[in-house]
């Protein structure tokens, strides 16, 4: 079942926690340092995801939640091996998990299916959202309107008992 | 054997949904999906109260797992 020619690249999939006391763009120029350590190592990225703060389903190293991240990546075993070698070193890293996308049938196929997934549902968000400002300005427009038909005719009342005086 | 427990989350006869759908494989990131399979303890709910078939039993089983590992589920609540 398992797809394996040893001269071709593997595809891996690497998602990593770091701590949540690192700050944002701290935790970016970790995920460019993973990045790099696997480049450098003879891989190749094809995909970063980016999953910011989120709460953690246990306590890991007394934090409550973490910075995810996860890469998708191409490439010999050896630059695999390597990198989790630094992350276990580093403090920056408290979790790491990495698995192999062409190993099991389907797995590269709902990785991509999920990418499409996300795009769309951005999409869908999006125009949620810009439909709801659009409501909102014509809305905002509407009371103006009626805001300033009120006022024309407190003018006219207003006028009538200046005159009084 | 015990009677039969099960007020876990939903109870199908024959019916496994990832075989309908035709589902090849369960991504452990998909929180969402694997929730739902996880009741209170959050222990793994048995194939007989969600009624998956034992493929995909397996499969989610491992996904599970997976997700459990990098704090996407929690390994027991209290």
């Amino acid at each position: 079942m398992t797809n394996t020619n040893p001269k071709a690249a593997r595809i891996f999939e690497t998602v990593f926690i770091s701590p949540p006391t690192l700050s944002e763009s701290e935790f970016d120029s970790v995920v460019s340092e993973v990045s790099g350590n696997f480049e450098e190592n003879g891989a190749q990225i094809r995909r970063t995801e980016n999953w910011g703060r989120k709460r953690l389903a246990y306590p890991i190293k007394k934090h409550q939640d973490g910075w995810y991240a996860l890469l998708q990546l191409e490439g010999p075993g050896g630059a695999v091996a390597e990198v989790e070698r630094r992350m276990r070193i580093s403090d920056k890293v408290i979790r790491w998990q990495t698995v192999r996308l062409d190993e099991f049938p389907g797995a590269l196929e709902a990785a991509e299916e999920r990418v499409e997934r996300l795009a769309r549902e951005a999409e869908e968000r999006a125009q949620r959202e810009a439909e709801r400002a659009q409501r909102e300005a014509e809305r905002a427009k509407a009371e103006a309107e009626k805001a300033a038909a009120a006022e024309s005719e407190s003018d006219d009342e207003s006028a009538g008992s200046g005159e009084e005086e | 054997m015990k009677g039969r427990g099960g007020r876990l989350p939903f109870r199908r006869r024959r019916y496994c949904k990832f075989c309908e759908d035709k589902v090849q494989f369960i991504d452990y990131k998909d929180v969402d999906l694997l929730i739902s399979y996880v009741p209170e303890r959050a222990k793994i709910a048995p194939r007989r109260i969600t009624g998956t078939c034992a493929m995909h039993q397996r499969k989610l089983t491992r996904a599970i797992k997976q997700a459990r590992q990098i704090a996407l589920l929690p390994f027991t609540t209290e």
